[in-house]
C-alpha cells in the first residue's frame, strides 16, 4: 500500500507584509513511499538425477521505496508563489505580498 | 489587515497520492485611506474649514455639480481646498467642458459621472452605457490626477431593492473605473443593523459586486442618524472603523456626511460631541 507524503510544517518569516514586501515561506515534508514488487522462485531438485523443476511467484514489500515527491504552494490571494530551494525534506516559497 | 490562508501541498506523482497543510499570514492595507468629510449642505469652502477645523484635519471632501463641469478647474471652488485635500467632484451633464476641466486639473481629484445613479435611470445598463463613456473621455485627456470613480447609492441596495440593482446592473466594468466608491447611511430608525455594515446588506449587497473587481474601494458618503444617543453613533463609528480596517484591505477613502438633511433625526448626521469627534480625529490619526 503506498503511502501518501505529509506536509509537517510551514513557517512564514514575518507574522505580517505590506504590499509588495517579499513573503517567505519554509515547508517541511515528508516524502511518499510505494511499495515494492518482490519475485520468489520456488525450485524442487532431484538429487538423483540432478534434474529441477522451478515456479516464480512474486509479493509485495508495502511501502518502502521513497517517490520522488513535488512539494507546492498557493493561496487565497492568488499570488504566484516560486520555490527557491527544495533539500527534499524542506522547500522554500517566496511571492509578493 | 488581511489573513491570508496559504496551502503547502506535497505530491507524489508514483502513486498519485499527495498531502496538504495550511496556514496563514497577515498583508496590510494597501495604503492608510483618506479621510475627510463633507462640511454641510452647499460646496462652500467655509462649511468645508469649519468641519476641518472641528473634526479634522480632513484630507478629502465631496462636492457637486448639478450640471455641467467648470469650463476650468482654475478658479473653481475645488481650487479653493486647501493643499492635500483631495476633493470628490460630481457632474451630471456628459461631455460638456469635461475634457477641458480634466486638462486643467492641477491637484488629485477623484472624478464622478453622476452619483447614485439608481434612482435616476429606470435601467442600470443605460447609466453604465453613459459612464463608459465619460470614463473614456476622462482617461484619453492622460491627466493621471484625474480618477475615474463610480459612486453609488445606499438604500437601493437594501434587501426588498429593484431587481436590476441587486443585480449588480448599475455597476460599471472595472476596465472603466479606477475606484468604486459608495454612500452610506445608518440609523435606528430603519433597517438599523445589529453590527454595522459588515451585517448592512446595504453595504454587503454592494460590496459583493465589487470586491473581486481588484479596484480600490471608498466610502463618499457614510453618516449616522441622530435617532439612537451619541455614545450609540460613537459606538457605531468604531464598529464600522474595526470591520473595514479587518475587512476592506482596499478602503481608499472614508468621508463622514458631517451634515444633517432637514430636521429629522433619522437624516441628522453632524455629531459635536466630545466622544466622537475623538474618535473620528482618532480614526484619522490611524490610532483607532
Amino acid at each position: 500500500m503506498p503511502v501518501a507524503p505529509v506536509v509537517t510544517s510551514i513557517t512564514f518569516d514575518h507574522p505580517s507584509y505590506a504590499h509588495g514586501a517579499t513573503i517567505t515561506a519554509t515547508v517541511t515534508y515528508v516524502k511518499g513511499l510505494s511499495d515494492l514488487a518482490q519475485t520468489f522462485t520456488g525450485v524442487a531438485t532431484d538429487s538423483l538425477t540432478g534434474l529441477s523443476g522451478s515456479l516464480v511467484s512474486t509479493f509485495t514489500v508495502a511501502g518502502v521505496v521513497t517517490d520522488a515527491t513535488t512539494p507546492s504552494a498557493s493561496d487565497a490571494g492568488l499570488r504566484t508563489w516560486s520555490k527557491t530551494s527544495d533539500t527534499g525534506t524542506v522547500a522554500t516559497f517566496t511571492a509578493t505580498a | 489587515m488581511t489573513s491570508v490562508s496559504f496551502t503547502a501541498k506535497a505530491t507524489d506523482p508514483t502513486s498519485g497520492l499527495s498531502g496538504s497543510l495550511s496556514a496563514s499570514f497577515n498583508v496590510q492595507s494597501t495604503v492608510a485611506p483618506l479621510l475627510g468629510a463633507r462640511g454641510g449642505p452647499t460646496n462652500a469652502l467655509s462649511l468645508f474649514n469649519t468641519a476641518n477645523s472641528t473634526i479634522g484635519p480632513l484630507n478629502c471632501t465631496k462636492l457637486f455639480y448639478s450640471t455641467v463641469l467648470p469650463t476650468t478647474y482654475v478658479g473653481s471652488i475645488e481650487s479653493t481646498y486647501p493643499v492635500g485635500v483631495t476633493p470628490v467632484v460630481c457632474y451630471k451633464t456628459m461631455n460638456t467642458n469635461v475634457a477641458a476641466y480634466v486638462n486643467s486639473v492641477t491637484r488629485p481629484v477623484w472624478l464622478v459621472y453622476h452619483q447614485e445613479p439608481e434612482g435616476d435611470y429606470p435601467l442600470g445598463s443605460t447609466f453604465v452605457s453613459e459612464f463608459n463613456t465619460q470614463s473614456a473621455l476622462i482617461r484619453a485627456q492622460g491627466n493621471p490626477l484625474v480618477k475615474v470613480v463610480c459612486c453609488s447609492a445606499g438604500f437601493p441596495y437594501r434587501a426588498a431593492g429593484t431587481a436590476d440593482v441587486l443585480a449588480g446592473n448599475y455597476i460599471p466594468p472595472a476596465s472603466s473605473v479606477d475606484y468604486y466608491c459608495k454612500d452610506v447611511y445608518q440609523d435606528q430608525g430603519s433597517l438599523y443593523p445589529t453590527a454595522g455594515l459588515s451585517n448592512y446588506p446595504i453595504w454587503t449587497n454592494w460590496y459583493s459586486f465589487v470586491s473581486g473587481s481588484g479596484k480600490p474601494i471608498g466610502i463618499t458618503e457614510y453618516g449616522i442618524g441622530s435617532t439612537g444617543s451619541n455614545a450609540d453613533r460613537n459606538t457605531r463609528i468604531q464598529q464600522d472603523c474595526a470591520y473595514l480596517r479587518a475587512s476592506i484591505p482596499s478602503l481608499a477613502m472614508w468621508q463622514y456626511w458631517w451634515s444633517n438633511v432637514g430636521t429629522d433625526p433619522a437624516t441628522t448626521y453632524q455629531f459635536t460631541d466630545a466622544a466622537t469627534i475623538a474618535t473620528w480625529q482618532g480614526i484619522e490619526a490611524g490610532t483607532i
